[in-house]
């Protein structure tokens, strides 16, 4: 296995609606900003994967749009995943090992604003036995978290500490979507969306992208940048027979927290793509984190670009590795309803 | 498209529709097939295992599944969300729940609604039966939605 | 299985959104609605783009300047269609064509009509035949289709795109 190292990562802004900007208007400042981060140019790199999916903004192969964003002249060797960039980070890493490629440019956007993103989440169900009912996302979560809270495991403090932390954290990522805190008072009194979650409990909707370079030690030696290595990175998923899960604990993410082997190394913070309240202290229960920060970026409950902010737990990772004393860090993506599919990276600050 | 409502942005409502005709297999067509007879089934595995709505896979081991057996229609309330205020796509417009359901002997829940009733009665391990849609279109629709059993 | 057994369902997938037409392809229709044909070029490799969708999709570069195009062209290539397309009220044969206006480095879809249908050949000079102002909004609707200038044919080797 080649080791394999994270080079730049760009964030745009995240914002509750970008207006008029389309896909290519999006995603051009991103990878502008990674190239100059590295130098770089669309011929250094051998690999370019994306991560979206047409339905948030109703724009059928928007994705293929996108691909206007990038230099295709000379063609390039490209491909994307219908799913959070993250999953565009792993493909990456594959060819990368693979030996058909040294470096590779991945980028997920979302533009969540147009449409409503509770019910499109809902074509992301079962077609036969689930979305016909229309269950909302928001609604899916929230009979995860009634079971968590009905087993002892969980409860709105819990969930008022991790919105509250997240929200002020937000301080730490100038391009985060900054929320109002809300006081203990207003939000134990919020009415409920579908019970228990409250609209606080819920990342908000934005829209936005993000974009990363990745190579191999030599890409990464020429450089001479503070190499960030991904040290370990693993995913799976559950059943989608959504009532066949045991929704109270998650096989998938404590699976993964073994396979990545968390117990082996001083984990400084973590960074998790949890797109309600109730998944940071589950999550934190589930890998044993104990005090660990988690989601000092502020996460997706502040800024929550979809399809970009798992790659972004991943980015933010990098970029507090780069600029902390800290050596380890813990990055999640996830994907479908309760944390069906889900990814743990281990990235790692290497000193020469 | 409809014509454009804000000249400066250019911003346009539009209706996404795919009107699919789905095909849904020897399984899940018997299934739907049993719920316009206003009968429940499931599909058993080798464990002995039950799962409703009948699955065509076994969860855990993919095993493909074959044998029907007929289950009672009413089952015990596993999770449960309360939607005080229905939103655009519900289909109960007054209040209700989302619910996952274990029916009497299956190994599985189903995701349904439990209607006609008040959030404070309802909890984990409530027991609920189904009611039918008076018009059957072979889907899961053909339950209308749950509802408490007065016990 | 029995004959008359419905072995589908139909899904009932419908979503709304509030589409937006992205900052580029704004200001394009904006000027439309004016009757003007407004390109955009890319600061690299010069290339004219016409709808401009922001960029240039063999540089990855946005294309910033703008300049105001005839609406005059020739026929880069077409179809005849002979097939009446649901919810599309053109009834059927017609020409629809790609048509890259003088100065452009891209052509767009649209149709040709006011000819006899045996004379459609590529290279063929057209020139767009404009609604009442008093209907144009923003969009390339306001341009009812192309009709043949009757000049002579540009040779297809115009249309390579320039490297
Ligand atoms: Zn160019």
């Amino acid at each position: 296995m080649k080791d394999i190292y994270i080079l730049a990562y760009a964030q745009n802004p995240i914002v509750a609606d970008a207006k008029a900007a389309n896909e290519v208007e999006l995603i051009m400042p991103v990878v502008h900003q990674v190239f100059k981060q590295t130098g770089f140019t669309q011929n250094d790199i051998g690999f370019t994967c994306s991560g979206s999916c047409d339905y948030l903004q109703g724009a059928a192969f928007a994705f293929v749009e996108g691909l206007s964003a990038i230099q295709t002249n000379p063609p390039i060797k490209e491909s994307h995943v219908e799913m959070d960039a993250a999953w565009a980070l792993y493909e990456s890493i594959l060819k990368i090992q693979m030996g058909d490629a040294e470096t590779a440019l991945i980028y997920g956007f979302g533009k969540s604003s147009p449409g409503d993103l509770p019910f499109v989440s809902t074509l992301q169900t079962d077609p036969y036995y689930m979305s016909p009912l229309w269950p909302d996302k928001t609604s899916l979560a929230a009979l995860q978290a009634q079971l968590l809270m009905n087993n002892g495991l969980l409860t709105k403090k819990d969930m008022y500490e991790a919105l509250t932390q997240s929200i002020s954290n937000a301080k730490n990522n100038p391009n985060a979507l900054v929320t109002a805190m809300p006081s203990e008072d207003d939000y134990l009194s919020a009415d409920y969306l579908s019970s228990p979650l409250s609209t606080y409990d819920c990342a908000p909707i934005s829209d936005g992208a993000s974009a990363m370079i990745i190579g191999t030690e030599e890409a990464a030696a020429k450089l001479g940048l503070q190499k960030i290595k991904i040290s370990s990175v693993h995913h799976s998923i559950e059943t989608s027979n959504f009532g066949a899960r045991d929704l109270s604990t998650s096989e998938s993410i404590i699976g993964l927290g073994k396979k990545i082997n968390l117990k082996s190394f001083n984990l400084d913070f973590a960074e998790l793509h949890t797109q309600f309240s109730y998944e940071i202290p589950f999550i934190r229960g589930l890998l044993d984190l104990g005090n660990i920060d988690i989601n000092l970026s502020g996460g997706p409950l502040a800024g929550n670009v979809m399809m970009a902010a798992g790659l972004d737990s991943i980015g933010k990772s990098f970029e507090l590795l780069k600029n902390s004393d800290f050596h380890n860090g813990l990055a999640h993506a996830s994907s479908g309803p309760c944390l069906q599919q889900n990814m743990l990276v281990h990235l790692e600050k290497i000193n020469d | 498209m409809t014509k454009s409502v804000d000249k400066e942005l250019l911003r346009a409502s539009f209706k996404l529709e795919y009107p699919y005709e789905r095909s849904p297999g020897p399984v899940i067509g018997k299934f739907f097939e049993e719920l316009s007879n206003e009968v429940l089934v499931g599909t058993k595995n080798s464990k002995g295992e039950i799962f409703v709505p009948a699955a065509e896979f076994d969860p855990k081991d993919s095993d493909h599944l074959s044998e029907f057996v007929e289950v009672k229609k009413e089952g015990v309330v596993q999770s449960y969300t309360w939607i005080e205020k229905p939103r655009a796509h519900h289909l109960i417009k007054e209040s209700f729940a989302f619910a996952l359901i274990s029916m009497d002997g299956t190994n599985s829940a189903m995701l349904h609604m439990i209607a006609n009733c008040k959030e404070d009665e309802l909890e984990i391990g409530k027991r609920v039966k189904v009611v039918w849609n008076e018009e059957k279109t072979k889907t899961i629709r053909d339950i209308k939605y749950f509802e408490i059993i007065d016990e | 299985m029995s004959e008359e057994k419905k072995d589908f369902f139909v899904s009932d997938i419908s979503l709304s959104y509030q589409y937006t037409a992205g900052n580029a392809t704004t200001r394009f229709l904006n000027k439309v609605a004016e009757g003007k044909l407004v390109a955009q070029k890319c600061p690299k490799c010069s290339a004219v783009y016409v709808p401009p969708r922001g960029s240039c999709p063999r540089c990855g570069v946005a294309t910033e300047e703008e300049l105001e195009l005839p609406d005059t062209g020739a026929v880069e290539s077409f179809t005849i269609v002979h097939i009446p397309i649901p919810g599309n009220p053109i009834v059927p044969p017609y020409v629809s064509a790609m048509i890259r206006l003088d100065g452009a480095d891209i052509s767009f879809l649209h149709l040709i009509q006011e000819i006899d249908l045996a004379d459609i050949r590529i290279g063929m000079r057209v020139q767009a035949v404009w609604k009442d102002k008093s209907d144009w909004g923003t969009t390339l609707e306001n341009i009812k289709w192309f009709k043949p200038t009757g000049e002579d044919d540009v040779d297809p080797s115009v249309f390579k795109f320039k490297e």
